[in-house]
């Protein structure tokens, strides 16, 4: 019943995890053709390949490219406009259903629009990667300002506040925590629009490397390029959940 | 919009909880000018955007006021009725075997902890993938197909809702088990009125993210495998240059999908009204 056995328990069959997952891979990939679902060596030994011949770093830097930057242009321009929103009653009363229509809509519906208009390129990707990634940054940075409570301001207004220490002091600190809980939600799908544009809007990239890969029928190139999209989403992911929890301690102080 | 009241009424928030903390704001005054203010950004939108299109764009590229004329000649189209009609089933099917594989599986990863320890990795990287990027392998399993389409939009729905119940069942605050104990409420009773009930709002978030994968990876699917239905109509428009009846299935797949979103949300307030509420 001790935590230092329970420890062991746990880690150890993490491992055998990996073991089993793996084998059963390498049975299920030894058992049918491989066009279909290479083993787990020949996936490995494709993805060393791959990555000496530069195949798949060209890929992850251009895929890695256009994501960390329509990454930062859905925070510099979503942050704002959400402040700008909360700060004008008859802005927000305008947009906000708009936003929520635009947050539920499936973004990927815009790729072939984008692609008779500007062609293959980076710059129809950053839109659809923008597309996913804003409205998740502008709603919950929205929804954190204003559900700042009224305890708190009319401290700040009791203690003679002005409007920028209000901000300063107030709004954005009660705020951070939201921004950064729509930003690991933009995260996850700004992988998807990355991804989805690739296949459409791009010559290079791991999208490519996907369509690619199935179009020879080359599944060991599919299942490695799959793997380093999941190892790149895994990272992502968890850097920004640390983000989060880092910004979190304080917002249950209401 | 849904974030009056509830304030009170909070639920434990999971690891992976997608929400934002609970929210209660201000209302906004909702004075006779208030209520036509949502008109004007169509209307400059669109205004602006025929003029520009006008302007500086290919012929071919749609317009405001030829996709409201195209609206009639969509709507009494066969095939578009048949495409939505499959896009809609599709996407249903895949979140209802997300639920009918994800909830079981969820409580029994919740409760058995060996099973987590064996899965919870897979599940995690699984989920942090974006599913999209599994259609081209899909496709040499199960060709082009309605399957394929199935099999990714399932997957996209199964994988929030299984950690989202494993969680919760994982995090039932122990005070519950003891208050139902000291009142020497039966096993049953402990799952009926206390174990359900408080892994319901995990449920919920993880049917309202579910529900928005299924939606964009069906779509992507049929963009990419050509599959019967509303993505593969919209680029086929495109493609044949019908630009402004292509765009009138982008306006049909937007509603699909607030109506979905919103579906999700009327449950949730439906069925579970102490549910915080959130943007998810």
């Amino acid at each position: 019943m001790t935590g230092r056995g329970e420890r062991v328990a746990r880690i150890g069959t993490g491992l055998l995890s990996v073991v089993v997952v793996a084998g059963i891979w390498q049975l299920v990939g030894a058992s049918v053709p491989e066009i279909y679902f290479a083993t787990f060596t020949a996936t490995i030994t494709r993805a060393v390949e791959m990555t000496v011949s530069g195949e798949i770093l060209d890929a992850l830097a251009a895929s890695g490219f256009a994501f960390l930057l329509g990454m930062a242009i859905s925070i510099g321009l979503g942050i704002p406009f959400a402040l700008l929103l909360a700060r004008s009653d008859g802005l927000r009363r305008a947009l906000e259903g708009y936003l929520y229509a635009l947050y539920a809509t499936p973004m990927v519906v815009f790729i072939p629009f984008l692609f008779a208009l500007m062609g293959v390129g980076l710059i129809p990707r950053l839109i659809v990667i923008v597309l996913h990634a804003i409205f998740p940054i502008i709603l919950t940075t929205l929804e954190g300002t204003l559900s700042t409570p009224r305890q708190f301001l009319d401290v700040a207004s009791a203690y003679g506040s002005n409007e920028r220490q209000t901000w300063h002091d107030v709004l954005i600190p009660y705020t951070v925590p939201f921004a950064m809980s729509g930003i690991r939600q933009a995260v996850g799908r700004g992988l998807v629009g990355t991804v989805a544009a690739e296949f459409f809007l791009s010559a290079t990239g791991l999208g490519q490397l996907l369509i690619g890969g199935a179009f020879r029928f080359d599944s060991a190139a599919v299942l490695a390029t799959t793997l380093v999209i999941t190892l790149v989403a895994v990272t992502l992911t968890s850097l920004v959940q640390r983000l989060e929890d880092r910004f979190t301690p304080w917002r249950e102080g209401g | 919009m849904t974030t009056e009241g509830h304030s009170d009424a909070r639920a434990p928030v999971a690891e992976s909880s997608p929400e934002p903390p609970p929210a209660q704001r201000q209302p906004i005054p909702n004075s006779r000018y208030n209520r036509w203010l949502p008109i004007f950004p169509a209307l400059i939108v669109a205004l602006v955007w025929e003029i520009s299109a006008n302007l500086f764009f290919p012929q071919f590229l749609p317009r405001p006021s030829r996709i409201v004329a195209a609206i009639p000649e969509v709507m009494t189209d066969p095939d578009f009725w048949g495409a939505a009609i499959d896009t809609t089933l599709a996407i249903l099917e895949g979140i209802a075997i997300g639920l009918i594989l994800g909830v079981p599986v969820g409580l029994i990863l919740g409760r058995y902890a060996p099973a987590r320890w064996f899965s919870e990795r897979y599940l995690h990287a699984l989920n942090a993938m974006p599913v999209v990027a599994i259609i081209p392998l899909t496709t040499l399993w199960l060709g082009y197909s309605n399957t394929m389409r199935i099999f990714v939009t399932a997957l996209s729905a199964f994988l929030p809702i299984t950690i989202q119940m494993m969680d919760g069942t994982r995090k039932l605050p122990t005070e519950y088990l003891d208050v139902a104990r000291s009142f020497l409420a039966r096993d049953r009773q402990v799952w009926t009125g206390v174990a359900i009930p408080a892994s319901m709002p995990f449920l919920i978030s993880g049917v309202q993210i579910a529900t928005g994968r299924a939606m964009v990876t069906g779509i992507t699917s049929e963009m990419v495998a050509a599959i019967q239905g509303l993505g593969f109509w919209v680029i086929f428009e495109v493609r044949s240059f019908h630009h402004d009846q292509g765009f009138v299935g982008v306006l049909f797949i937007a509603a699909l999908g607030i109506s979905l979103w919103r579906t999700v949300k009327w449950a949730t307030t439906r069925f579970v009204p102490w549910y915080r509420p959130s943007i998810d």
